[in-house]
C-alpha cells in the first residue's frame, strides 16, 4: 500500500459505519440509498420482498 | 498480499465467533508489509446488516500501534449475506483515505456463513479484490 501520509497517527471518522444492505430474500443490494426499494418497516428485506411476504402471510 | 498465519487465525476466531457483523483493525509491523497485527472490535452497535465500530476503542488501539510502530493497513468487517462491499462501505473507506492522505486501504470482508475472507483494496478510483499468501 503506497502511503502519502503527512501525519503519523491514523485518524478515523467519527461517523465510521458499515452497512450491508442486502435483502435476506433476493439479495438485492441498495446500500441504503433510498426508501423506495428498502423497507423501513422490516429491516433486512427490500420493499418488494417484504410486500410479497406480507401479502402471502396476511 | 502477505499475511501471517497467526493473524489470519485470530481474524477467523474473532469474527467467526459473532453472528452479527463485527470487525477490526489490520496492521503491519514488518518492513515487508506483511499483515501481522489485528485488533478485534465487536462494535458499538451491530446487527446482521450493520457494524458501527467502537471508534474510541479503535483510536486508542491506533495510538498504541503508532507507539509500537505498527502501521495501519485497513479495516476488516463481516457480512452475513453479500460478498461485495456496499456503497456505504466504499464511502467510508474513501473517507479514511481522504482524512489520512492514503492512496489505498485494505477493506476485507469476512463472510460469516462461508467462513471466508475476501481481500478488497479500496483506492479513490477503484475497488479490487486481491489474492493473499500465508506466511509463518
Amino acid at each position: 500500500m503506497e502511503n502519502k501520509e503527512l501525519r503519523k497517527e491514523v485518524v478515523l471518522p467519527n461517523d465510521l459505519h458499515f452497512e450491508d444492505y442486502s435483502c435476506y430474500n433476493c439479495k438485492y443490494m441498495n446500500g441504503g440509498q433510498g426508501s423506495q426499494v428498502w423497507c423501513d418497516y422490516y429491516r433486512g428485506y427490500c420493499d418488494p420482498c417484504y410486500c410479497d411476504h406480507f401479502i402471502s402471510k396476511y | 498480499m502477505l499475511i501471517c498465519q497467526h493473524t489470519l487465525d485470530e481474524i477467523y476466531k474473532s469474527l467467526g465467533s459473532v453472528d452479527n457483523e463485527s470487525g477490526g483493525l489490520i496492521g503491519s509491523k514488518s518492513n515487508e508489509g506483511i499483515l501481522d497485527s489485528f485488533y478485534f472490535d465487536k462494535g458499538r452497535r451491530s446487527s446482521a446488516n450493520e457494524y458501527v465500530p467502537n471508534v474510541d476503542d479503535l483510536r486508542q488501539q491506533l495510538s498504541y500501534w503508532d507507539k509500537e510502530q505498527i502501521k495501519f493497513r485497513g479495516i476488516i468487517h463481516s457480512h452475513t449475506i453479500s460478498d461485495i462491499l456496499s456503497p456505504k462501505d466504499i464511502k467510508m473507506a474513501r473517507k479514511i483515505l481522504d482524512m489520512n492522505m492514503l492512496s489505498s486501504v485494505l477493506m476485507p470482508i469476512y463472510l460469516i456463513k462461508e467462513q471466508k475472507i475476501l481481500w478488497y483494496v479500496v483506492s479513490n478510483d477503484c475497488v479490487k479484490c486481491v489474492d493473499f499468501k500465508i506466511v509463518n
